[in-house]
């Protein structure tokens, strides 16, 4: 790296833009936090630039995490989409599957359509399932598709077309004859947003990529031209959900990459992170107000899946593998019949817990976690909220009209053990669904509450031991940092592997890096130092989900790799059927140009003795403990405490138990040696 | 008695809870068969030793959670004080707690020391049990050996040690016995599962603390449904309805009947008055009859709240042995899910008179099990196509029901198949996947619309069969709403529509190359009257293409405008005259109206006058409206000796539609009989 040279990332969040400043010659990281706008992301950006003093002339890269994809979603502001599909299925996008998401609800109702029916054309065309093209489209068939509707009246147009996956002639055609039609409005694909077979799947995906892309294309065009004013002269660099960044070039035509764009981050920071301790096997916790974000990790590896899904609907484009519970610092405690209940409704960032004074009167976990004194009523929440305790007793004093014979404290106690309760049944049953038991793995936590409850959670799993990592409300702003430029292209054929010609599978291989040769050379880099990460999802007929095996080269063999899928069976769901023929269903590359690792200085002293700032009475199991607190940056490398004590730093407070650990190592991690609770 | 304080109620609570859903992430792991990896046809559970459900997670399927204190019952019965540490029981018995026989249910007791504390319980759907086809469920059944094994509550494991030849000789009467014996396994590890972790919660909070946790918690489900119960008025609620059954070139619909007593804080379901069991698939155990109006009480009054034990106190159960919901040796019981579905209709449909806030029109009534299969031309291979395509919900008080949409006694299973993963599987081409214009039942909220599938066949060869039911009597609407289109299967051929001689079944019907499957899935039932409905709603629903504007006009009374608007005018004019329209006729009571062969069903008997001012014709099926939400549904009977004006009305009738010997009901027509229609049994043979 050459020196004084500098990266920065920047992941805007809900309520707060975090960004590091990453100087290469010195290794050395400046963290800040802004208020985020939620009006305006673009502004919090460049404020969050400002304030750690980055001199963009002088910057390679820029690197973002964005929610401006996934709030249009979540909030129902995507554009207006018009989708153009196959006769006879037009209604495909409102069938869905059938599915309900709730037990015993006679008044449950479905998600409405992401497209009203009046603003989806069919197009007399078909594609078979083997690509053959049954019939072809031409200017005639669109325009007579079109005769009822202005097309320039839409923001944007989604075309999906049956069987697009296996060939995107027709789509391809009809976006061209479409374009004449509608100009420079935008025209997502299903054959290029995600060419995988499932109709509805794809549909949506197509769809929300059309809804977000208009969006998206004025957000990335006012920063780059912010950026571009400041002196940064080098793509803008947008992470994506499956855990690499793309330019910003790619990020509007494929925004729907970009759903799971914050959380991403803060998993690649979390391996980096770990992978420098020496740790391979973790369970992220990323705990934020009104949910926690977990990931598994296994021998450093960061499981990846297609099936996505957001504000209930589904996604198919690649990303980790993380699981969202609805349960954070917001959740609300209630009383319904004679039982307390935790969640899951949440006090999300407005009104907000109690005490923060914005208006909110239920009692949440963070109130509950004020009045322990495990949060410091003192302090103020990054610098931007003041808290106010009375207001988190009023509100937790308006459950005692049910619990008599309980004062407060026992009640704020009895809403976090529940919660935590709650979340590591969560946590146990989705390693176990996954294959593995949590208590192999190191609890890692981050975000703004996961400090707060890692060691009682770990406790509640079995775990023996979590890792806070230095900054962990800014992880995700690192993780930027650390993650490679990266593509991932696939292809659903789907084939009977010991039927299939081994050609048939290397000639894909082809196609597929020729396509991702494409797209680096269209964003201006040069493709030599690709590396290609090729995997197969295969399964045994009748199956409907797969399992993805690696390929090491770009002509593997049907027979071996039907043969791998069997052993690969085995250990993941503790049988195979050697005699059961085995399926090829998607084909898959990932390009990937790979980063340096960061190598960060700790900010903790080397040397020196831990000296608490002060102390303050905490209430653990019904027993008040004076817990001293330490200033986390003035931890040196290498200390070693007992429980109880409390761990402080801007954003973030780290609970210590009784019969808890902490040790500080090289790195600046602290490192917690679970107790009995 | 050990002092309890919430929190740990709580506590203990969520950690059982969490066994459960870890017993089902095992299961999802460890088993073999796609049918529970995939389609999660299966469903864990905790008891205590007593043999009171204790938790449940929110994904297991209320379809085999709900019915399963019967099973362990049956067992229990069977073993009572005859449990040691390392028994394991077995059973799938249709008659004794079990649903159908390809449900198979693991007991495995877990004791802390000496004491029976819990029992772990899986039932898992088997791919196949034995029987006269593959995969073990036949429409064609007519006695239930041909249905699969018959598992009574065997100790499959004793002490520890299996009961191999009995498990021999199970596997050696299943198809594919490996994948049985995977399943087995499977179900064992979840109970391991189950075992260990409830060891860990003992070990934390003690044998007394957990057990008396676990009181608590039953009796708190068990006040809350109390309380809800107290809410309403005592009394009895009437209901009755069909299920659709064919023999000997007649159709004969089998009557299902419900009196749901009111008792302060009780409920007593009474099934008495319900057909004879019959020798068809249309039979079921008083498990999932009772546990269909479990599934109801449950929707009506606490649809949020996991379910215990303690929701089955206060309610009681009469069910006469050898009748469809309480079936004894040997009939068949493969639709149980179609009596289940009715059983949860009866009880809402009683409830409505109470709760009509709470009630929402009908839903489709069946899971429509459609199977295509034959010879696939390109590889030689035969094939098995099969789907089980979802109709509209009914309206309800807040919204518009859903269209295409799973009942409510489903989960989280996909029943709509992707086109792409059909045309990529089997020799069948998706011709068409479509909201069913004008299916749903019309109200001030309407039903949900069916589907219009078609599905050709490719192929030269191709059979193809239906297990369905609404077929004829279609989903109902409430308060006034209409029904919604019945579930209608039919054959297209060189462009002509055949529909099926008898509607909701077929079997092994050959189809030609590039014959097409059309599958139209029944509408939600409406709810409320439909010209009270907001006419700028039933103008989008033209504009959107899902209500013609013949529909609006003549159900609605909604005038729509040439650029499709509405037409405020010409709307109000139609509104009144549609609010005289309803025919308002006398009723004169009688001993019995209903006949039958091996089934029975209503007989409306009107005078030639009444038929004639709404057209009605004999067997033709039509529906009375009284003063409950819910209309009673019969048959045309033209007689001349009734009085002019009038309609024959037996006591159930009265009772159940909360009316009186010559006070009034209105009729409408619900199904003109056609020329294709199978006669309809006419025996007098009313006292079954």
């Amino acid at each position: 790296m050459v020196a004084n040279t500098f990266s920065v990332g920047v992941d805007v969040g809900g309520t707060f833009t975090d960004v590091v400043l990453f100087d290469h010659a010195e290794r050395r990281a400046i963290v800040a936090k802004v208020p985020s706008d939620p009006n305006n992301q673009s502004i919090a950006f460049m404020n969050a630039l400002t304030k750690v003093g980055a001199t963009l002339s002088d910057v390679q890269r820029v690197l973002h995490g964005t929610t401006v994809a996934t709030n249009a979603i979540l909030e129902g502001k995507g554009s207006r989409v018009a989708l153009l599909t196959t006769e006879g299925f037009r209604d495909i996008i409102e069938i869905g599957r059938g599915e309900r998401t709730k037990l015993y609800d006679l008044k449950l109702i479905k998600l409405p359509p992401l497209v009203p029916r009046p603003a989806r054309f069919e197009v007399s065309e078909r594609t078979q399932a083997d690509g053959t093209i049954s019939r072809t489209i031409d200017g005639e068939s669109i325009r007579g598709a079109l005769k009822t509707c202005n097309p320039r009246s839409f923001d944007a147009w989604a075309v999906c077309f049956l069987h697009a996956y296996a060939n995107p002639a027709n789509e391809q055609s009809a976006s061209v004859l479409l374009a004449e039609l509608v100009g420079d409005t935008h025209i997502s694909i299903s054959s290029a947003v995600t060419p995988e077979y499932r109709e509805y799947e794809r549909f949506s995906t197509t769809v929300l990529n059309a809804a977000v892309a208009p969006i998206m294309n004025r957000y990335l065009g006012a920063i780059e031209d912010r950026l571009g004013d400041s002196g940064y002269r080098h793509p803008l660099l947008v992470m994506h959900s499956s855990g690499g960044v793309m330019t910003a070039r790619a990020a509007r035509q494929l925004p729907a990459a970009t759903i799971l764009s914050g959380p991403a981050g803060g998993v690649a920071g979390a391996r980096a992170v770990a992978r420098d301790a020496g740790i391979e096997d973790i369970i992220t916790c990323d705990m934020g107000g009104t949910s926690t974000d977990v990931t598994l990790i296994k021998d450093g590896e960061i499981r990846h899946t297609s099936e996505g899904r957001i504000a209930g609907y589904p996604t198919r484009i690649p990303q980790i593998d993380i699981v969202t519970v609805g349960a954070g610092g917001g959740s609300i405690a209630s009383v319904t019949g004679e039982a307390l209940r935790v969640g899951p409704e949440s006090a999300g960032a407005r009104p907000g817990p109690a005490c923060y004074g914005h208006g909110g009167v239920e009692p949440t976990v963070t109130d509950a976690n004020l009045l322990l004194n495990r949060l410091n009523g003192d302090d103020q929440l990054s610098g931007e909220i003041m808290l106010h305790p009375d207001r988190a007793k009023a509100a937790v004093d308006r459950l005692k009209g049910l619990f008599p014979d309980f004062n407060t404290m026992d009640l704020a106690e009895g809403i976090v053990h529940l919660a935590t309760v709650k979340m590591a049944g969560t946590i146990r049953e989705v390693s176990v669904y996954r294959g593995h038991d949590p208590r192999d793995f190191v609890l890692l936590a981050y975000g703004g509450a996961g400090p707060m409850f890692a060691s009682e959670l770990a406790s509640e799993l079995g775990m023996a031991s979590v890792l806070i990592p230095p900054h962990p409300g800014n992880l995700s702003a690192l993780g930027l940092l650390v993650s490679p430029l990266k593509r991932d292209f696939v292809r659903t054929l789907v084939r009977q592997l010991d039927d299939m010609e081994s050609s048939e599978l290397a000639t894909a291989y082809q196609e597929l890096q020729a396509d991702c040769d494409l797209e680096f050379e269209a964003d201006q880099l040069s493709s030599q130092k690709l590396k290609y990460e090729r995997s197969v999802d295969v399964r045994y007929i009748g199956q409907s989900s797969t399992l993805n095996l690696k390929c090491a080269t770009d002509h593997p063999d049907p027979v071996a790799l039907a043969a791998e899928f069997h052993t690969a069976h085995e250990i993941a769901f503790s049988h195979a059927a050697s005699n059961e023929p085995v399926e090829l269903v998607n084909v898959r590359v990932s390009a990937v140009l790979p980063v340096d690792s960061l190598d960060i200085i700790a900010e903790a002293p080397a040397e020196g003795n831990a000296i608490p700032t002060s102390s303050r009475p905490v209430t653990f199991r019904g027993t008040l403990i004076d817990c001293p607190i330490y200033a986390r940056n003035a931890l040196p490398v290498g200390t070693e405490l007992d429980g109880p004590l409390i761990v402080e730093e801007t954003g973030s407070t780290s609970i210590i138990w009784p019969s808890d650990k902490l040790w500080v190592d090289e790195w600046g991690n602290l490192r917690v040696e679970v107790g009995e609770k | 008695m050990i002092e309890l304080d919430p929190i740990t109620v709580e506590v203990v609570t969520e950690r059982l809870i969490a066994i459960v859903r870890e017993m089902r992430a095992t299961m999802i792991r460890t088993a073999y068969s796609v049918t529970i990896t995939e389609m999660k046809d299966f469903s864990c559970a905790l008891f205590d030793g007593k043999g009171r459900l204790v938790a449940q997670s929110r994904e297991d399927l209320p379809v085999h959670v709900v019915p399963m204190p019967w099973t362990v019952e049956a067992i229990l019965e069977t073993y009572a004080n005859d449990v040691s540490p390392g028994d394991i029981f077995l059973m799938n018995d249709a008659y004794r707690g079990g649903t159908h026989l390809n449900d198979v249910t693991m007991l495995y007791p877990i004791f802390d020391g000496q004491d029976l504390v819990f029992f772990a319980t899986n039932r898992s759907h088997w791919d196949d049990v034995g029987g006269m086809v593959p995969g073990s469920m036949s429409g064609l059944a007519t006695e239930i050996l041909q249905e699969g094994m018959r598992i009574p509550p065997i100790r499959i494991y004793d002490r520890g040690k299996p009961n191999q030849p009995i498990l021999d000789l199970l596997f050696n009467n299943m198809r594919v016995p490996e994948n049985r014996q995977g399943d087995f396994r499977a179900m064992l590890s979840t109970c391991r599962v189950a075992e260990q972790r409830t060891q860990e919660i003992l070990d934390r909070h003690g044998l007394e603390s957990v057990l008396a946790c676990v009181d608590r918690n039953i009796e708190r489900t068990e006040s809350r449904i109390r309380e809800h119960i107290r809410n309403l008025p005592d009394g009895t609620y009437y209901a009755e309805d069909y299920l659709e059954f064919y023999h000997d070139g007649l159709f004969d619909p089998v009557l299902l009947r419900l009196a749901l007593g009111v008792e302060d804080d009780t409920i007593h379901i009474d099934f008495s008055g319900s057909s004879d069991q019959v020798a068809g698939v249309v039979n079921a155990s008083l498990a999932v009859s009772a546990a269909g109006a479990v599934i109801a009480l449950k929707a009506f009054f606490d649809p949020e709240d996991p379910i215990t034990q303690g929701i089955f106190a206060p309610l009681t159960f009469t069910a006469a042995p050898g009748t469809v919901v309480n079936a004894t040796p040997p009939v068949p019981c493969g639709a149980h899910a179609e009596i289940r579905r009715r059983t949860i209709t009866l009880t809402a449909a009683a409830l409505s008179s109470a709760m009509p806030e709470r009630m929402a029109g009908d839903m489709q009534g069946t899971s429509n099990h459609t199977l295509i299969g034959g010879v696939d031309d390109r590889t030689g291979r035969s094939y098995v196509f099969y789907e089980v395509p979802v109709g509209g919900s009914g309206g309800f008080l807040e919204h518009d029901g859903s269209s295409v949409f799973g009942t409510v006694d489903w989960a989280d299973n996909q029943p709509i198949l992707p086109a792409e993963a059909i045309e990529v599987h089997f020799p069948l081409e998706v011709v068409r996947e479509e909201i069913l214009k004008d299916s749903c039942g019309h109200g001030l909220h309407r039903g949900g619309f069916g589907l219009q599938l078609e599905l050709r066949a490719l192929s030269r060869q191709a059979t193809f069969s239906l297990v369905s039911d609404r077929a004829i009597v279609p989903p109902f609407g409430v308060l006034g709403g209409t029904s919604g289109a019945p579930n209608a299967y039919g054959i297209r051929s060189n462009g002509q529509v055949t529909p099926l001689a008898t509607p909701g079944k077929a079997s092994g019907v050959p189809l030609s190359q590039n014959d097409v499957v059309v599958a139209c899935t029944a509408g939600g039932g409406g709810y409320g009257t439909p010209r009270k409905r907001e006419p700028d709603l039933v103008a989008a629903d033209v504009s959107d293409g899902f209500l013609s504007p013949e529909i609006a006009r003549d159900l609605y009374g909604v005038a729509i405008t040439d650029s499709g608007g509405v037409d405020i005018e010409a709307t109000e004019e139609l509104r009144a005259i549609l609010a005289a329209d309803l025919l308002e006729v006398f009723i004169v009571g009688e001993d019995e109206s209903c006949v039958g062969d091996l089934g029975r069903h209503r007989i409306f008997r009107i005078h030639p006058t009444v038929a004639k001012k709404i057209n009605l014709r004999d067997d033709d099926l039509i529906e009375a409206l009284g003063a409950v939400p819910v209309p009673l549904r019969g048959w045309v009977r033209i007689a001349n000796d009734m009085p002019a004006d009038s309609v024959s009305l037996d006591i159930w009738g009265q009772r159940q539609l909360r009316v009186a010997e010559g006070s009034t009901v209105h009729l409408r027509l619900l199904r003109r009989r056609t020329a294709a229609d199978l006669p309809i049994a006419n025996g007098t043979s009313g006292n079954h």
